[in-house]
């Protein structure tokens, strides 16, 4: 009878192609554009201290924000790490302070308790079936308590004394800060976990399309309720960055890094309604922020103002995303 | 009847109870405890405090009531606030009209309201992005504007509007009325109202039936808009001054307040009847909270906790009216 | 009503009507024309033409060729509100009310009548839509009821109400039984017969063919995108309509092989009077093992409710099913698949396309435990990942560019081999296909066909499900017929014919007479009674 479509020859529309190798490729470009134009325009940028201090700046971000990316990924949002933060910096700082636990095992704990936070959430919001936007909001607000009444029995704010903190806080491994390199660490096996390992391809299908997930076999509840669990890791993690970059811990520690977090997932081209996206591109979304709000500083601009700059390129990119996503379809 | 069906109906007298009685019934016993706890709290004063108190929340919940009813959300109205607040304070610094002040800051409450509309509805971002970008932005212009700094405003006005008349009423609290009162009105009234409901229900047959969705959106957040206008005067003149860092976190506020009052944060339901029940609840908890002297770390903590207990309540109850509901409308297929 | 000659003219008159879609034909030079206040109905099988036509007289489709004319005036519609404006509405399966607002409200969505420039005017619109309920001759709806506190019955009769408020020469309704009991179906003709004495043309789709002969005045019937014949109902039989719509030339591209498979293979699964809700009414059959079980029925008869059943992703299930013997539960998926069962449905966007990710992921997403290096490296192999997908790839013959394809940029009918490919991947001793050649062109379904074949050689027992009587009839060894909600005929491979497969799943069948080698049989078979 007719031509049979199958037979047709399949090649993509050129504004097709466009938009998918932009957006491949569009978040190194981005990243590489501002580093030439900050370059060429301010002297201290290019330096290689300066860039240590990006590279620290972003790194507690950063390593939020591999957790944020998978549970954006699943279809969630996790407005608590910010509180998090505060709540297992203050837990492994007070033990250890008040030499409850040996070191290894305070921070242990500290990270411990994070991850227990992260099974509160995802329980709730998948078992019990709250929305992620509403769970996390209570979490955010009362892990932020718990956090504070930690300090507060500690006369409001804990000393960060140990040694392993001080080290991270101060030391390079080959030019490149300890905390960068926890980062990029996490980084590596997180990029690994979401493309070689099961657990990483059940992300991105439960993302896509949930009740075929299901229909394929996946464990989807329990991989979601895990998939929070390692917010809560990342968080845990975050604190002790966040108690090596300080020299005190005080309440409002990590206000607002939720938020940041967030911003470099959407910079780096995830989709807020899951299923696309990747952690190596959020980093590149931390850094950008990053590599901005130096050349700000570098600048002279006040750190107000830098922060208003970054919520204009949270919809820059939102923008650009989306324009993208309209071509490729 | 089999007990499957007995426990069916069962369960909806339960989820019914609790729906409509279980919020009013969760407000007697806050205040009951706040005022066992604390002498001070059953005082006419004290009430009065808890209406000017929570004034700006009440009044940016009308407008988050609306965003939520379409599906939409709102992160923006703590920060925008503040923002309006720097503009009125600068505004008013340089020309001395306090008139001239509060139009401009009016002015740009709008403006950001339908920025941000635009941008939703015309240009189709995920509304949590650009509400989020706003509360990010926002924020951080009012800090910049003012260096961090509060700006003091001398004029008559705010002492009007802290003033007590007939010891018994102040203008924010006929700002609070007014508000829900024109809330309702455009809700249930017009066709704002109308099509808010359509794109909470389904936008898509909605915009079949010849509804002009993308206009609407836009209104909705211009609506949202003036009610967080109100927001800001009230919140300055609260504190005779423009404070950058004024309400941080009143958007997570008047979102638990709308949700614990019923309405579905996936949109389509609910309505200001609900709002106002979740705004009292907060407030009274607010208030409670901070008579009994908790400060910061034990007031967010139980704060908290308290909101998660009531949203988790709202939830379940909701659920269990619903299941009951669809699993006797035996016409629908069954499936999972 | 007096007499007058326009009143004998064709208030619609579609002539030489012709659609392409690529790759089908889906219209061929249709000619259609419905009088004033007639029932109208077309007739024919899945994919004969009905939707197509339709939609391009409800302005949703562009004919390539033909002509339409509304009361004599050559018309054309580029969007469906040009359609409605000249007095044509329709009221599609799918239900497009707003749950969350009320009859009244969604009457008038989008064209609400106003005071004051902002209010609303509830008052009339109630009013309003209290009369255009009247109108019908529907009571006991409310019209400030919200709509999805109604049974689905009266959400349908809102529908129809909504249709009827843009005050139509011509109503079309398509499949607005399919859902409804016989109480409803019933009421739902005597309001449409109301309707017919206002004048009103109505056009009536539907698979149940006692509903036509019953209460439609005219019938057109369509095969394969032409126009076989427009005849009046009292003149012809349930038979003669069946007749018409399978045609002489019975396309059957894949005559089953006909080599018996013994039946005394074991059986590797059973179910013993199944209950899914009031969805199915004690169903109990056996899968044995090399056999291929066909399951058809009208829509909403039941069939897909069981094979969700095998999936574990069924409610309100009651009954007892036997795994090589043994009673097991299937709770989920999860467990349907550790027990051997897989499933293919009917919808694969909505449950089965990872639509942004490649089609080797989407391949091998059930299957990745075996793709994995060891236990104790779980990591994927992506070497032998690759080589699995591309395997079936090829047997199943999807073309792409390469596996890394997303599956967003696939035809359909190459996402439908995808899912495919997954489950033919996974290689599970049941298969359970809803529909598996949905979308596949002809020559390819004969592929897959003997694709499945040779997998029931090999051992394994396949159950499919589809309303396509051909294929039903191509490669099944058994057909069960199913007709609300209950198993009302076992067929072999041998006795199966389409005419008494139509007659049963419509409930009746055809008793007495053998079918004639040529398809048709004589007349004195009879609707028998349903059994109840």
């Amino acid at each position: 009878m007719a031509v049979t479509q199958e037979t047709q020859v399949l090649r993509a529309r050129p504004t097709e192609q466009v938009a998918d190798w932009f957006n491949r490729f569009g978040t190194v470009l981005v990243m590489v554009l501002f580093v030439i134009v900050f370059g060429l325009t301010t002297e201290y940028f290019l330096t290689v201290q300066n860039f240590q201090n990006i590279l620290r700046q972003v790194s507690i971000t950063s390593v939020l924000a591999i957790g944020m990316t998978m549970v954006i990924l699943i279809g969630g949002i996790d407005l608590s790490v910010g509180s998090v933060v505060l709540f297992s910096a203050a837990a492994m700082n007070g033990l250890i302070f008040n030499e409850v636990l040996p070191t290894g095992l305070a921070i242990a704990a500290g990270v411990g308790a994070a991850v227990l936070i992260g099974l509160v959430n995802g329980v709730l919001i998948e078992q019990v079936k709250i929305s992620p936007v509403i769970v996390t909001l209570g979490t955010m607000v009362a892990v932020r308590g718990l956090g504070q009444m930690i300090l507060w029995i500690n006369n409001s704010w804990l000393w960060v004394t140990e040694p392993i903190f001080n080290y991270i806080k101060t030391k390079s491994w080959l030019f490149v800060p300890v905390p960068a390199v926890i980062m990029f660490f996490l980084y590596v096996i997180a990029a690994i976990v979401m493309k070689q390992s099961m657990l990483g391809r059940h992300i991105y299908a439960i993302g896509g399309n949930e009740r075929a997930a299901k229909l394929c076999g996946i464990p989807v509840i329990r991989t979601k309720i895990l998939v929070y669990m390692i917010s809560g890791l990342c968080a845990g993690i975050a604190g002790i960055l966040m108690s090596a970059r300080l020299s005190a811990i005080s309440p409002g520690v990590g206000q607002g890094l939720e938020f940041e977090a967030i911003t470099a997932v959407i910079l780096g081209g995830t989709s807020l309604s899951g299923g696309v996206g990747r952690v190596e591109k959020t980093i590149l979304g931390a850094i950008i922020v990053g590599l901005v709000l130096n050349y700000m500083t570098i600048k002279g601009i006040s750190a107000h103002y830098q922060r208003a700059v970054t919520g204009f390129i949270i919809l820059a990119a939102a923008f650009l995303d989306h324009l993208s996503r309209r071509n490729a379809t | 009847m089999n007990q499957r069906a007995q426990n069916r109906t069962l369960r909806t007298t339960v989820g019914r109870v609790f729906q409509t009685y279980g919020l009013a019934l969760m407000i007697a016993i806050m205040v009951v405890v706040f005022a066992a706890l604390n002498e001070n709290f059953l005082t006419l004063s004290n009430f009065q405090n808890i209406l000017e108190q929570n004034a700006a929340l009440m009044i940016v919940a009308v407008g988050v009531t609306f965003a939520i009813i379409s599906t939409a959300i709102d992160l923006s109205p703590g920060s925008v606030i503040a923002l309006v607040g720097v503009i009125i304070a600068l505004v008013h610094r340089d020309t001395e009209s306090i008139a001239l002040a509060l139009v401009s800051g009016m002015a740009v409450a709008l403006l950001i309201g339908a920025f941000n509309g635009v941008l939703i509805s015309s240009v189709g971002i995920n509304p949590v992005i650009v509400t989020l970008a706003a509360f990010i932005w926002a924020r951080g212009l009012a800090l910049a504007l003012t260096e961090k700094d509060s700006i003091v405003i001398q004029s008559g006005f705010i002492g009007f509007m802290n003033e007590r008349f007939l010891e018994l009423i102040s203008p924010p609290m006929v700002l609070i009325v007014l508000a829900y009162l024109f809330g309702f009105f455009m809700l249930n009234k017009t066709r704002l109202g109308r099509y808010t409901y359509a794109l909470g229900g389904d936008e898509a047959a909605a915009k079949q039936a010849g509804v002009p969705t993308e206009l609407y959106k836009i209104g909705l957040f211009l609506f949202s808009g003036i009610m967080v206008g109100l927001g800001a005067i009230i919140t300055v003149s609260r504190m005779g001054a423009a404070q950058p860092n004024a309400v941080f976190g009143l958007e997570l506020d008047a979102i638990a307040a709308v949700i614990i009052g019923g309405n579905r944060l996936s949109g389509g339901e609910g309505g200001l009847r609900q709002t106002i029940f979740g705004v009292i609840f907060l407030a009274i908890l607010n208030n409670g909270l901070s008579t009994l002297g908790l400060r910061d770390a034990s007031f967010y903590f139980y704060k908290g906790l308290v909101i998660l207990f009531a949203l988790f309540f709202e939830v379940t109850s909701r659920r269990m009216l619903r299941e009951a509901r669809t699993s006797s409308t035996l016409a629908q297929p069954a499936a999972d | 009503m007096p007499e007058t000659e326009t009143d004998s003219r064709p208030i619609l008159e579609m002539r030489g009507m012709t659609k392409w879609f690529p790759g089908v034909l889906a219209l061929d030079h249709v000619d259609f024309s419905v009088n004033r206040g007639e029932i109208h109905s077309v007739i024919g099988q899945n994919g004969a033409g009905k939707s197509t036509l339709m939609k391009i007289l409800a302005g949703d489709y562009t004919a390539n060729e033909g002509q339409m004319l509304i009361d004599s005036e050559p018309v054309t519609f580029s969007y469906p509100r040009e359609a409605r404006a000249r007095g044509i509405a329709i009221v599609y399966q799918e239900l497009s009310l707003l749950p969350n607002l009320t009859v009244a409200e969604n009457i008038f969505l989008g064209r609400e009548k106003g005071r004051y420039l902002v209010v609303i005017d509830d008052a009339t619109i109630q009013e309003e839509a209290q009369q255009v309920l009247d109108q019908l001759g529907v009571h006991g709806i409310d019209v400030g009821q919200r709509v999805e506190d109604l049974p689905l019955a009266q959400q349908q009769l809102v529908e129809i109400a909504k249709a009827l408020s843009y005050k139509p020469q011509i109503l079309i309704l398509d499949e607005p039984t399919a859902a409804l009991t016989h109480e409803d179906a019933d009421r739902l003709f005597e309001i449409l017969k109301r309707l017919k004495s206002q004048g009103i043309a109505i056009i009536y789709i539907t698979h149940r063919l006692k509903e036509i002969i019953q209460h439609c005045d005219r019938g057109t019937i369509l095969r394969n995108g032409k126009l076989i014949r427009t005849l009046d109902i009292k003149d012809t039989t349930e038979e003669e309509l069946i007749e018409l719509m399978i045609g002489q030339e019975m396309e059957s591209f894949f005559r089953h092989g006909g080599q018996d498979r013994p039946g005394d293979h074991d059986t590797l699964l059973e179910v013993q009077n199944l209950y899914i809700g009031d969805r199915v009414r004690d169903v109990s059959f056996q899968l044995r093992r090399g056999e291929i079980v066909g399951i058809t029925g009208l829509l909403g008869a039941g069939q897909n409710e069981l094979a969700r059943t095998l999936f574990g992703i069924q409610r309100h299930v009651r009954g007892t099913i036997l795994r090589d013997g043994q009673p097991v539960s299937i709770p989920s998926p999860q467990a349907a698949i550790d027990l051997g069962i897989c499933l293919l449905t009917e919808n694969r966007k909505e449950e089965g396309l990872f639509l942004d990710m490649s089609v080797k992921e989407n391949i091998t997403m059930p299957s990745l435990p075996k793709l994995i290096w060891s236990r104790a490296l779980p990591m994927l192999a992506n070497a032998r990942e690759r080589q699995a997908a591309q395997t079936f790839i090829d047997k199943v013959n999807v073309i792409l560019r390469s596996p890394d394809a997303k599956m967003r940029t696939l035809s359909g009918g190459n996402q439908q081999k995808t899912i495919l490919a997954r489950w033919l991947l996974r290689d599970l001793e049941i298969l359970v296909f809803i529909e598996p050649t949905r979308g596949i062109d002809v020559g390819a379904k004969a592929e897959v066909y003997r694709y499945l074949d040779s997998l029931a050689e090999e051992g394994r027992g396949i159950i499919v499900i589809s309303p396509e009587l051909t294929e039903i009839l191509g490669i099944s060894d058994r057909i069960l017929a199913m007709h609300e909600g209950r198993l009302v005929r076992e067929f072999s491979a041998a006795e199966a014919t389409e005419e008494r497969l139509l007659a049963a799943i419509q409930g009746a069948t055809i008793n007495n007479k053998e079918a004639k080698s040529d398809g048709s049989y004589s007349r004195d078979a009879s609707p028998a009674r349903t059994p109840n």
